[in-house]
């Protein structure tokens, strides 16, 4: 009777060890991630390139898209991306919206903007959201690259990180000719989140939150 | 020195020759910890256990093995972490998986039939899994380490030369598990022991 017992308990003993090995996924995916980086060069503690620019120029109604399950390379409300009240336009509106809170003006390609913005989402590939460092384009400025390498690792099997980043259009000669990172933003996850869009709003206004510098001067 | 020590160790064994608890014992049972350096984890662990066996040389000294595996976890809310050239901001869960296995030497302070109280001094090996979860991504890093627990407690046998026993114990953890990766020092804690022991006379 008492071995019993004692077999009972140890069972139970080995089920209660067992169970919540990681955290919940719910718990896990309560806020996204946001991180940031800036280049180092062009942001130090005497001068900050943020405060030389003026204007920007972003893409309207599309984001890009990299992903190795789709050979779609953007994403169009409506088209690919079904969320109540849209996503692709309410991301690149909050973000207009930041950058005119800063201090910038959106102008057209043809309206000499100081910076390009691109807004990509990454999805399924071996990246993460730690950006190893900002890239040069060597094409136009509207490129979405894969200039990411891991740093940390997912135990997620389907993931999608969204990127903000804003491309130096202004001082393109002084750089090689090429078009310099300057700022990025790295969002995630978008697949295992329970409010894609409102959870994708608050953490762009996190980056820009987090990103003091980025500020026109007055 | 090491003479000194070989015959005090055989004056006790010589002394508690007779009426010793039993041959040996198996035992098996849960475990808790509670961290006592705090910078990786700091709640009440409820969730580990540990099993081990000892050797009853005479009424007063053991020998044994004890092996464990326990898991430890805190939250940290919502921060940014600024750096130079950026900044994050996450709520991390920070888990730390702990095994230990360690050899030591018992004293048992009386022998009565059903109620024995001891002493402990163990010396082994530890190894301990950093992991931090933040969303869906984390980060890791393994330490592998030496441990010195000692520990008191009490051996209880539900009847007098009955085979079933139980054990409370409360044991220190000292291991060199430190972490440059994470910016962690050796980490100690209180661990708490409840087990059912089989007796083998």
């Amino acid at each position: 009777m008492v071995m019993k017992k004692i077999s009972v308990f140890l069972l139970l003993l080995v089920a209660f060890v067992s169970c919540n090995t990681q955290p919940d996924m719910a718990d896990l995916v309560r806020y996204m991630v946001v991180q940031t980086r800036y280049d180092v060069e062009s942001v130090t503690g005497t001068s900050n390139i943020f405060t030389t620019y003026s204007s920007f120029v972003i893409r309207e109604d599309t984001i890009g898209l990299v992903s190795n399950t789709t050979r779609d390379t953007v994403l169009v409300d409506g088209v690919n991306i079904n969320v109540p009240g849209g996503y692709v336009k309410p991301v690149i509106s909050e973000v207009k919206k930041n950058l005119a809170s800063a201090g910038y003006q959106q102008v057209d390609e043809n309206g000499n903007p100081s910076f390009a913005v691109n807004i990509v989402v990454l999805q399924n590939l071996s990246v993460s959201q730690f950006v190893s460092a900002p890239p040069f384009y060597p094409g136009g400025y509207f490129g979405y690259y894969g200039y990411y390498r891991p740093f940390v690792s997912t135990y997620y099997a389907n993931y999608a990180t969204l990127v903000i980043e804003i491309v130096d259009i202004a001082n393109f000669a002084t750089n090689g000719n090429r078009y310099k990172v300057i700022w990025n933003a790295a969002i995630g996850d978008l697949i295992s989140t329970d409010d894609l869009r409102g959870k994708s709003l608050t953490a762009i206004n996190q980056a820009f939150v987090q990103s003091p510098y980025i500020k026109k001067s007055l | 020195m090491k003479r000194r020590i070989l015959l005090l160790v055989l004056a006790m064994y010589a002394a508690g020759s007779s009426a010793q608890i039993a041959e040996s014992g198996f035992y098996i049972g849960w475990s808790g910890m509670k961290p006592l350096y705090k910078d990786y984890v700091s709640e009440l662990s409820t969730q580990g256990m540990h099993l081990g066996y000892t050797r009853f040389l005479n009424e007063r000294l053991g020998i044994g093995f004890d092996a464990g595996y326990g898991i430890m976890k805190d939250y940290v809310p919502l921060t940014t972490y600024p750096y130079l050239g950026g900044a994050i901001t996450t709520d991390i869960y920070n888990y730390m998986y702990y095994y230990s296995a360690v050899v030591n030497g018992q004293y048992y302070f009386t022998a009565s039939e059903r109620l024995v109280p001891y002493a402990l001094l163990g010396a082994g090996a530890s190894f301990t899994e950093y992991r931090q979860y933040f969303n869906v991504y984390n980060d890791s890093d393994n330490q592998p380490a030496f441990l010195v627990r000692p520990e008191v407690g009490l051996l209880f046998r539900v009847k007098p030369y009955s085979s079933i026993g139980f054990k409370a114990g409360i044991a220190f953890d000292y291991t060199t598990n430190q972490s440059e990766y994470f910016d962690l020092k050796n980490f100690y804690g209180i661990t708490f022991k409840l087990a059912a022991v089989l007796f083998n006379d």
